[in-house]
């Protein structure tokens, strides 16, 4: 088995795991990781292409090499912007998730809430259980105290495990 | 009218000259205006961006314009580099008429948006306008990449840029819900990027080239087994961001929970641009034998989003989660194009240069959609400003506040049902014919279905707008069911608008019958007779704007259909002649090839595919270019 085989195989087993995980995986921040793997596996797979393509004596290829760069820049600025939107969803509403993305339907149920005074609602983010739905009824994802919540706090509840 | 001829075709000669720089600031154009607003902040990004859509409006027209006056599709490599190693640009009839459809909407968006994103007096620089105009800005640079690229990893970043600049728009708003809506669209658009980019690795590595043309050229009438499962890749990651229906889900919160202006970009644009990538694949680079083969699956997904995005429209509360389904459904529409275009039946046909029945018909949804969608979002971001909320059932009394909005809608509305004369009628008329021509009922079941769904979920809302009071009682009975199964679902779509409108429905309560019965509840947003009271005034000229997006769609349907065949411009050419390479390859070539050699795919193509063994094309293709090197 050829350095190339070996690599092109690695790649080929990243890209599964991360596949597998991005459909899979139970939380935003899971799928997020599980992109990265599969785009690490991506890379490896541009890297060998490079490497059994080259002609005329070089080592490599040089233009897969020159999108793998522009790949990996896409990928960082796709991580950080997904990255981004969650920590502001945590920070925003206390919870970690946009709840498994293959129910049928996001139904998200706001919990008991304090009878809002009419007219000057606080933003929606206060109020306590977000459960998924019919589907996972059992599985509460974020359970936060409903008024009392110190802002300080940053633990949030609903971690992927 | 002689001289004034000679002088029209003077500017057109000299436009001609200057094809290439035309090409070139489609793309530099907004850009240049994104960078610069977003550095000057503040006020300058909305002023640079209005000083931006005459611009932009001037240059597609111009593009356009030059390309019906050469008779052949422009192109450019940039840097002088041709493919493979350099990126080439290129406009033919189908994405000239793409980018004067984006031009004008995104015009017409903007201005509708002037009111809704102003800096106010009294700061300097506020979030969501900065964030609304350089994204919009963005987000039309990328299509415009998407429509001119004939590179598969240029596009590859204009996709991306094109959902780097969506996914904000989304939750410009910042609540939890949007911020939601917004990263359950990342993720799958994540899905979808890294998808497409295996693939482009994977047709890199089997045929050395990533230009779409040289790539059709180099697969003949038989792909490799890379390409296919490249292709296939690709199409999935495509349809991930295009919202075919097991992709779905995350369409409906994120267009309905963004602000009216963000979402009818996205609604009328941004899903458009992932499709014509599938379409693309599927016609442009893939020999036909394989499209057909495929066909009927990606047109069975099609029928499915047109019948379930029709069923969950009509079961929805909210205007602005009813508009969303329908994008669903009418996306399905784009869909039954496949079958209905590589059909055996039509092959002859294509390979005579003449144009399909479905070719049109599609395009002219899609065009037709882009405008009908976008009126509508606007108007329904309208009628959110001057009620307060959007409920269906509470849009009673309409016509009398808003009535150029609801004829707006109405109009819109009926070129998404496809009723004549809109431009949608002719689009699903000629899918109708299409499908008997090519003997294949079924769809034009599915077309007919989808239409009356269109119907029954439009007559709802404009039945509430019309004869609102009197008809909230009537509809009492049957509303009840449907709301009280769909208000849970809408929870998460709960816009913060409407925490001026007193109670944002918890879930479990009572559904809004008539107004009458909810004393507490409805306080501000109606008065006493369930007539509503306006909360806000909206501007004559917004609804203008709505009025004339919506009248643009009913327009299309009036335009000879013959002049549809400028959308031919370019086309008919290579992947028609794999397949019957013997049917007149001297009339085709000479199509593919106009005398100014803009068009330098089929020959250079050629050369590489007389190299090309399993991979060689590479080594073939690297000596010439790598001498410079030292």
């Amino acid at each position: 088995m050829t350095a190339v085989d070996l690599f092109g195989l690695l790649g080929s087993l990243l890209v599964g795991i991360g596949l597998y995980g991005l459909i899979t995986g139970a939380c935003a921040l899971r799928k997020i990781v599980a992109f990265n793997l599969l785009g690490a596996g991506v890379f490896l797979v541009f890297g060998v292409i490079a490497r059994r393509g080259a002609g005329a004596g070089f080592p490599g290829d040089p233009v897969p090499q020159a999108l793998v760069i522009t790949g990996l820049v896409v990928a960082f600025a796709a991580t950080a912007l997904a990255v981004g939107l969650l920590v502001r969803l945590a920070e925003s509403a206390g919870v970690g998730d946009v709840d498994d993305q293959l129910l049928p339907a996001p139904k998200i149920t706001l919990g008991p809430m304090p009878e809002p005074p009419s007219g000057t609602e606080e933003r929606p983010a206060s109020p306590g259980a977000v459960a998924l739905g019919e589907h996972a009824q059992s599985r509460v994802v974020a359970v936060v105290p409903p008024a009392d919540r110190d802002p300080d706090d940053q633990t949030i509840a609903g971690s992927c495990a | 009218m002689t001289p004034l001829l000679i002088e029209n075709g003077d500017l057109l000669a000299g436009l001609g000259v200057w094809s290439d720089e035309l090409l070139v600031s489609l793309l530099v154009l907004p850009v240049l205006a994104m960078l610069l607003g977003f550095v000057l902040g503040g006020r300058a990004a909305e002023r640079i961006t209005l000083l931006t859509l005459p611009l932009g409006l001037a240059l597609a027209i111009a593009v356009a314009v030059l390309m019906l006056h050469q008779g052949t599709p422009l192109s450019y490599d940039i840097g002088g580099w041709e493919p493979p190693l350099g990126v080439a640009l290129r406009v033919d009839g189908l994405s000239a008429l793409l980018l004067l459809t984006t031009a004008l909407v995104i015009t017409g968006v903007g201005l509708y948006a002037c009111a809704d994103f102003a800096t106010s007096a009294d700061v300097k620089e506020a979030r969501a306008p900065l964030a609304f105009w350089t994204l919009l800005l963005g987000l039309w640079a990328a299509l415009n990449a998407v429509f001119i690229g004939q590179d598969l990893f240029n596009l590859y970043v204009a996709i991306e840029l094109l959902t780097f600049t969506a996914v904000p728009l989304v939750c410009l708003k910042g609540s939890a819900e949007t911020l939601q809506a917004a990263l359950r669209y990342l993720l799958f658009a994540l899905l979808g990027s890294v998808l497409y980019l295996l693939g482009a690795a994977l047709l890199y590595g089997a045929y050395g080239t990533l230009d779409i043309g040289q790539l059709a050229a180099a697969m003949g009438s038989s792909a490799e087994p890379a390409a296919i499962a490249a292709v296939v890749l690709m199409t999935a990651g495509l349809l991930a961001k295009t919202a075919l229906v097991p992709l779905h889900l995350w369409l409906p919160p994120a267009h309905a929970g963004a602000p009216a202006a963000a979402s009818a970009v996205l609604s009328a644009l941004v899903v458009k641009g992932s499709f014509y990538l599938v379409f693309r694949l599927w016609i442009d680079l893939m020999p036909l034998a394989y499209t057909q083969q495929i066909a009927q699956g990606l047109a069975t997904l099609g029928a499915v989003a047109i019948l379930l995005g029709g069923i969950m429209a009509i079961r929805q509360a909210r205007l602005k989660m009813l508009i969303a389904y329908s994008t669903l459904a009418q996306l399905g529409y784009l869909f039954l194009i496949f079958p209905l275009l590589v059909s055996p039946v039509m092959v002859p046909a294509l390979a005579d240069g003449s144009t399909p029945a479905a070719w049109t018909g599609g395009i002219l949804q899609l065009v037709s959609h882009a405008f009908a969608k976008a009126s509508m979002f606007m108007g329904a971001g309208l009628i959110m400003i001057a009620l307060g909320h959007d409920r269906i059932a509470d849009l009673g009394g309409l016509g009398r506040l808003l009535p150029i909005t609801l004829v707006a809608f109405a109009l819109s509305g009926l070129s998404l049902m496809g009723l004549p004369p809109s431009g949608g009628f002719a689009a699903k008329w000629l899918l109708l014919r299409a499908a008997i021509e090519t003997g294949q009922w079924w769809w034009m079941l599915v077309i007919l279905l989808g239409g009356v769904l269109t119907g029954v979920y439009l007559y709802r809302v404009l039945v509430s707008a019309s004869f609102g009071g009197a008809g909230a009682v009537v509809e009492a009975g049957p509303t009840s069911d449907r709301q009280s199964a769909s208000v849970p679902e809408l929870a998460p779509e709960a816009l913060p608008e409407l925490a001026s409108a007193p109670s944002p429905e918890p879930a479990s309560a009572p559904s809004p019958r008539s107004s009458s019965e909810r004393p507490g509840q409805t306080g501000q947003a109606q008065s006493v007779q369930g007539q509503p009271r306006l909360q806000r005034p909206v501007a004559r000229s917004r609804e203008l704007i709505v009025l004339t997006l919506a009248l643009i769609a009913i327009a299309l349907g009036m335009v000879p259909l013959t002049s549809f065949e400028i959308l031919q411009i370019g086309r008919g050419g290579e992947a028609m002649a794999m397949l019957e390479p013997l049917a007149e390859p001297v009339g085709l070539s000479a199509v593919e090839l106009p005398p100014s050699g803009l068009t330098p795919v089929p020959s250079v193509a050629g050369s590489l595919v007389a190299e090309m063994e399993p991979l060689p094309g590479v080594a073939g293709s690297l000596p010439s270019a790598a001498e410079p090197l030292p």
